[in-house]
């Protein structure tokens, strides 16, 4: 077994209180309280692995399983939302070449860290997903792609992944089923793109974690340009549920557009931030005071990112007339993306949040398209110019021609990701800019902040 | 046969052709950078936007093949703001010093800047440093800020030259282009990512800093420094001086590449090397004058019928057209049976690939087409060895020699002066001035030099090749043509005998 770790001294796991709160509905998270959940006999235990043999001892027809997922309508938690029986169902079934699946756990957005609890705790549900998976695309191969940092988590995957190996459910015949299986572990090196489902595979290549051209889609041409099925790690913990209730009783669960429950990792200004799982469909309200403990120290809401960084920004009212699942969270104009939830409260600086995320966007930008290697320091550059009182008021222009130009004109999303919150902060919180210009030294626009070098 | 519709147009374009190209063809220009048709395709630059009806997403042109029903507008105001925003994005790290680039005058950014520009740039913050004048090795100087990091050099070494020698380091705006470990470049095709570099992000050393291209004309030829027979564009100014050769499309040859050893083959036309006036024993005189000088004692020979006496030096990078007139003035119209070579036959046959590219082992550019030319002529070569035995045995008074401008020729003739007996009366014709001193007693004609040539030449696919040249650099320096028809008209001219002095 390689010690992927072994460097590490002191890796221990997210510290994160897991208790029960009153209003969450867990399914994935049933047992995730239970010591030692992350082995495999306890798992067992706790019918682990049930799923993988009703699945591999009664042979089950690959079509009736993706039609099993299908009717689940479970989907894709990593953030886009995709149909997960869909995008299994794109891959060819007709094809000479090796078939791959890909679990993302390159959980890399600002606010969310939902997989890390499955990884360091729920490891085997993972696993029994994704050998699933694999049968149902016909895989031999499986990678989990976990994100560099994520230390201890991957000392307990690969723990987990040994132990799969000796009770059999790796390996060759599985389970007697003549389903041989490989599962591999891999970890990134610290790169935010190299969560989108491209530049994973790019990466896992070997190659620099560029996203690559669309079409071809992986589907169809994905990793060593094999057919390829990328899944979040959520996503893929979701499939055993569903093969053991069935896909009627998970489709029962939540609202008739999103299914099932959701993972929602909370972080901001709330009395309680953690990992919760809730019914899809609840309202925010409800989740804010009875799941999450309320606003901390009684303050009020005042903006609230649902579903990681980049997702546009909710004021207070959207956010606590708005229920939790996508449709909901879209008529609000953001989305639920991978359910990273940070709440502000009112002594928050949106323009220095704001600052703060273009950063890193820029940090990560990958640098392949223009418009998002050039937008994205531009875009971060013009807000610096904010925080530093030496914004125009023309600069509130700019910055939004600037993403509106840089939104939908790339490669992959990562342009859109800071875009799309750049113009929601504008629209929705205009008077936090104001705030700026009011103090700005340089409000008229020859602006003292000229300088071109070159 | 696809029909697409493009702004509105039908059209029939080949089925699978790339949408850039497609449109290039119907005159339609599709702005683009990362785009080459000799390389993969990359879709980074975002600049070749299109829209497609009931799209509300622009697609980029690039990463479409045309098919029957394929539907795009190239000109819509959406398409146009999407592209001028683009450009604007290539711009705002750009550091704009064109004054000082050498790319000004064929640079991407500036004829994209002048058609679909944002005039009026609203960048007002610091613009990201980087390295500028980086030295790439011999023959490539890179600036990193003016670099729009469209990839395509690093595309080139990594599908054409396949050393994948350059790479993008970094992330995000910081990214660069670099070798391994800051190294320098080995790769012998290498300049071709200057010609690909749609800005002056790679420069070429020996062009650099010589010359505004705006000054400059193009014209077709073929290169000289192999059998490959690379089509290239010779870059020359007034034609009075070459600056630079580029690689020019052919699939059936070169595609769009050309090697690094092939470039400066251009030089030995240039004044330098150039032998700019016929000579008689280092005395200048007017070529019109050699060429009778030259008749009188050829006459002599011919009259007293010892044309047995007289030889002469060819060798297969003339043209097919010289070969033919050598053969047909000298043996058929003067009756003169001494033709001695390089050994054509062996090039051919030791002729092979050196680098799975391009590159080919015969040096010499027109040994098909001189064997063709020989054997139609049916005209009986010597070797080196034979011509120089007969030299040593003092049984050639007049020798004629082609010199040719390849150092590769120089070896010969070097070989050739120390075999010649001092009253042999030889004539040199050449363009290249180190053959005129290395025969410096001898009558020297200059001769064109291979890019200002007007003619044939085959490669080793027996591909027979234009060189498409309309310019003169020197007066005195004629074609081989015309100093033998001017020969041959002295021949006819009615003379007075003249006794062998």
């Amino acid at each position: 077994m390689i010690k992927h770790t072994q460097h590490y001294k002191n890796i221990r796991p997210m510290y994160v209180d897991l208790t029960p709160q009153p209003g969450e509905k867990r399914l994935l998270m049933e047992h995730v309280q239970v010591p030692n959940i992350h082995t495999l006999p306890v798992y067992e235990s706790k019918g682990g692995y049930q799923a993988l043999k009703k699945v591999l001892e009664s042979k089950m027809d690959r079509e009736t399983l993706i039609k099993e997922v299908q009717g689940s309508a479970v989907r894709g938690r990593g953030g886009a939302g995709f149909p997960t029986g869909n995008k299994w169902n794109f891959v060819p079934k007709n094809t000479d070449k090796p078939h791959y699946l890909l679990c993302n756990a390159d959980e890399s957005e600002p606010g969310t860290f939902k997989d890390r609890v499955i990884l360091e705790h729920l490891p085997h549900m993972m696993i029994e997903g994704m050998i699933i998976g694999s049968y149902a695309i016909q895989a031999a191969r499986s990678y989990v792609y976990i994100r560099g940092e994520y230390t201890y988590a991957t000392e307990i995957v690969d723990r987990a992944i040994q132990e799969a190996y000796k009770a059999g459910y790796l390996g060759k015949n599985i389970l007697g089923s003549g389903f041989d299986h490989e599962m591999v572990v891999h970890r990134g090196a610290g790169a935010y793109i190299c969560g989108e489902e491209t530049g994973l595979i790019s990466s896992l290549e070997g190659k620099k974690g560029w996203p690559k051209l669309k079409p071809p889609f992986p589907a169809v041409e994905g990793y060593l340009r094999c057919p390829t099925v990328v899944n979040n790690v959520e996503t893929l913990a979701c499939v055993p549920w569903i093969i053991n209730h069935g896909a009627e009783a998970y489709a029962k669960i939540g609202t008739p557009k999103s299914t099932g429950t959701k993972m929602w990792s909370v972080s901001g200004d709330v009395t309680r931030p953690g990992v919760y799982e809730v019914e899809n469909g609840i309202p925010f309200k409800d989740f804010l005071e009875k799941v999450c403990g309320g606003m901390k120290g009684g303050r009020k809401l005042k903006a609230l990112i649902p579903g990681g960084s980049s997702a546009p920004i909710m004021t207070a009212e959207e956010a606590m007339s708005c229920t939790l699942d996508y449709e909901s969270i879209a008529s609000k104009g953001s989305m639920l993306g991978s359910g990273g939830m940070v709440v502000l409260d009112d002594s928050r600086d949106l323009v220095q949040v704001l600052k703060n995320l273009a950063e890193f966007y820029r940090e990560e930008s990958c640098g392949q398209c223009t418009p998002c290697r050039e937008g994205t320091g531009w875009l971060e550059k013009i807000l610096h110019s904010f925080t530093e009182r030496q914004a125009r008021r023309e600069d509130l222009q700019l910055l939004k021609t600037t993403s509106q130009n840089m939104i939908g004109r790339t490669i992959c999303v990562l342009a859109d990701s800071i875009a799309m919150p750049v113009l929601s902060y504008l629209e929705k919180f205009p008077g936090e800019f104001e705030n700026y210009l009011q103090g700005s030294s340089n409000t008229s626009s020859m602006s003292g902040r000229v300088k071109h070098n070159g | 046969m696809a029909k697409v519709k493009i702004n509105g147009k039908d059209f029939e374009v080949p089925t699978g052709q790339n949408l850039v190209d497609a449109a290039e063809n119907l005159g339609i220009d599709i702005p683009h950078y990362c785009y080459h048709p000799g390389l993969s395709i990359a879709g980074q630059c975002r600049m070749c936007y299109v829209e497609q009806p009931g799209n509300s997403k622009l697609q980029i042109a690039c990463n479409m093949k045309c098919s029957d029903g394929l539907e795009v507008i190239t000109d819509s105001p959406k398409v146009k703001d999407a592209v001028k925003w683009s450009l604007e994005f290539h711009l705002i790290n750009h550091p704009i010093d064109c004054p000082i680039c050498d790319q000004a005058g064929e640079c991407g950014l500036q004829d994209y800047y002048m058609e679909v520009g944002k005039y009026s740039s609203e960048m007002r913050e610091h613009k990201q440093i980087k390295q500028k004048a980086v030295d790439l090795g011999e023959k490539i100087v890179l600036d990193k800020e003016r670099c729009i990091l469209c990839g395509r050099c690093v595309r080139f070494t990594q599908e054409v030259s396949k050393t994948s020698e350059l790479g993008i380091y970094n992330r995000g705006d910081r990214s660069v282009i670099g070798t391994v470990n800051d190294e320098v470049m080995k790769d012998n095709y290498q300049v071709n990512t200057v010609d690909i570099c749609p800005v002056g992000a790679l420069t070429s050393k020996d062009f650099r800093f010589e010359q505004r291209v705006w000054f400059l004309k193009e014209v077709s030829s073929v290169c000289n420094g192999c059998s490959a027979g690379c089509n290239v564009d010779t870059h020359h100014k007034s034609g009075k001086h070459i600056y630079r050769l580029k690689p020019r499309y052919n699939p059936e040859v070169n595609e769009y590449w050309m090697c690094d050893d092939g470039r400066p083959t251009y030089k030995t036309a240039n004044y330098d090397h150039r032998l700019t006036a016929a000579k008689l024993g280092g005395v200048e005189l007017p070529t019109n004058e050699a060429v009778t000088t030259w008749m009188n004692d050829l006459r002599t020979l011919i009259a007293t019928e010892r044309t047995d006496e007289i030889a002469a030096w060819i060798h297969p990078d003339l043209t097919s057209e010289e070969i033919t007139s050598i053969v047909k003035t000298l043996r058929d119209e003067f009756g003169i049976s001494q033709f001695y070579s390089e050994d054509a036959d062996k090039s051919a046959r030791d002729d092979k690939t050196v680098d799975q590219l391009l590159k080919r082992a015969d040096l010499w550019c027109n040994t098909q087409g001189f064997l063709k030319v020989t054997s139609a002529l049916k005209l009986k070569l010597g070797s080196l060895n034979q011509l120089e035995e007969r030299l040593a045995q003092a049984k050639i008074n007049h020798l004629v020699i082609f010199g040719s401008e390849k150092n590769v020729g120089v070896q010969s003739l070097k070989r050739i002066r120390a075999a010649l007996p001092a009253d042999c009366f030889t004539v040199l014709i050449s363009p290249r001035l180190q053959n005129a001193e290395l025969f410096s007693h001898s009558l020297a004609i200059p001769s064109i030099s291979h890019y200002e040539k007007n003619g044939t030449i085959m490669n080793w696919k027996k591909i027979e090749q234009k060189l498409g040249s309309d310019f003169r650099m020197f007066k005195s320096a004629w074609s081989v043509e015309e100093i033998l028809t001017s020969l041959s008209q002295e021949y006819q001219r009615p003379q007075k005998e003249v006794s062998r002095a």
